[in-house]
């Protein structure tokens, strides 16, 4: 299924064309043995009442643990467990076991070190390109391929497709003019497109890249996302 | 320690111990904490459609069931593709030599959505393929960490940072005409990771 971003090329014309996300390959399927299909289920083992911090606080200590399991099987809900979970609802439990009823969400940033940097009330991040937004805007900032692909790793694609004829040009244009410089382009959001790409309310925000390719009567354009530069780690592993 | 990456050019063998690169690694995080009214750290559960129980973190296990609802062991499992035809299992490309082809075009990396990035750190490399990557070819191989499924093209190359090995999956984005059109527009989900901008 495709959606509808707003585009603008190197002469600041705009249009809404199709985008559609890389296809998956299909995804294999399980058999058991005799070839009939094997599923995956999410099945209970421990409840919030068998837990081991719920006999912790039941029996006192370890050796109170101890003595209850061997006296019973205080671990075990024998009505719930191996009982599949199906659809569940997600609540959130306090340090003493208790069901949160008021939860405050908070931004906790860290750095690579693990340590954190920063802690504060968490606010919803809107999408910067959607059908209605402002376009995706053409920086003129002209990168060769080899040098884009040994800077970052494009973790998404996405495929623009025309809706009209109009705009069946407007992007055999745009990948006419990428092909034959052999470039991609930086494009992004906000005034000078220097902005991150976030398709979804709290997505990822990436940077974007365009590619075009033609042959013939017939063009490929392609959005490159990246998140992720290509460098060192230092050798963490 | 995982064996090496071991590749082929012409030949000549390179080796490789490597590492894998993410987000945390190179920017760190950015998460969501629920917190207390005290800010003490809460934690996710589940709670049964009946009301009845609260699985906590690890209260969970997996299992694949047969038709009858029996468990299944993992070794006795197959894949089959949409066909039903079964699929072999690939073997880990780790600690065994692997051939380059290439130099590839750079656009040939394009026509695969990076899954995952290495950084490869040379044990013993030949001249030839250290030349290559230092005057920025790019090299393609396959790369399967485990014995499994997922036997997947990957590409070699180096920048001023280090040696990467790109492994990715093919994106099968077609050519198009102007008489064909989207037939489905509509609202899509996208993956939506954990919120960061440390590279932005």
């Amino acid at each position: 299924m495709a959606r509808l971003i707003p585009l603008m090329d190197a002469k600041k014309r705009d249009a809404h064309v199709a985008a559609e996300w890389a296809k998956k390959p299909p995804a294999l399927k399980m058999v058991g043995p005799s070839g009939t299909p094997a599923r995956l289920e999410r099945l209970i083992r421990t409840t919030d009442a068998t837990a081991y911090d719920a006999l912790l606080r039941a029996h006192g200590d370890d050796a109170g643990v101890a003595r209850a399991l061997i006296d019973g099987d205080p671990e075990i809900d024998l009505h719930l467990v191996g009982r599949r979970l199906g659809d569940a609802a997600r609540v959130y439990l306090r340090p003493d076991g208790a069901v949160l009823s008021v939860a405050r969400v908070l931004r906790v940033v860290r750095g690579p070190d693990g340590a954190e940097r920063s802690r504060e009330d968490f606010l919803d991040v809107e999408a910067t390109l959607a059908e209605e937004s402002a376009p995706m805007v053409w920086t003129g900032k002209l990168v060769p391929i080899g040098e884009a692909i040994r800077k970052f790793a494009f973790t998404k694609q996405l495929q623009l497709r025309h809706v009209s004829g109009l705009t069946f040009q407007f992007l055999y244009d745009i990948a006419k003019e990428l092909h034959a410089a052999k470039k991609m382009v930086f494009v992004g959001t906000g005034p000078k497109g220097q902005g991150p790409l976030i398709f979804t309310t709290n997505g990822a925000p990436y940077r974007g890249f365009l590619e075009g390719r033609v042959d013939g009567d017939a063009y490929r354009l392609v959005l490159h996302l990246s998140n992720l530069e290509l460098k060192s780690t230092g050798g963490a592993s | 320690m995982a064996s090496p990456v071991v590749v082929a050019l012409d030949g000549k063998v390179s080796t490789f111990s490597f590492s894998k690169v993410d987000r945390e690694k190179l920017y760190g995080k950015r998460e969501r904490v629920v917190v207390d009214e005290t800010g003490a750290p809460c934690v996710g559960a589940s709670l049964t459609t009946d009301g009845g129980a609260i699985i906590p973190p690890g209260g969970l296990a997996y299992a694949y069931l047969d038709e009858a609802w029996d468990t299944l062991d993992r070794s006795e499992l197959k894949a089959v593709d949409a066909a039903g035809a079964a699929v072999p299992i690939a073997p880990s490309t780790l600690g065994k030599e692997q051939p380059l082809t290439g130099p590839v075009d750079p656009s040939r990396v394009l026509d695969h959505t990076c899954t995952t990035v290495y950084e490869l750190r040379p044990e013993e490399v030949s001249e030839a393929l250290a030349a290559a990557l230092a005057a920025g070819s790019v090299f393609e191989t396959r790369f399967n960490y485990r014995d499994d499924y997922a036997d997947a093209a990957a590409f070699l190359l180096a920048n001023d940072q280090g040696t990467f090995l790109l492994v990715g999956e093919p994106s099968r984005f077609e050519m198009l005409r102007q008489e064909q059109q989207p037939a489905d527009l509509g609202e899509e989900t996208e993956d939506t990771d954990d919120l960061d901008f440390g590279m932005m």
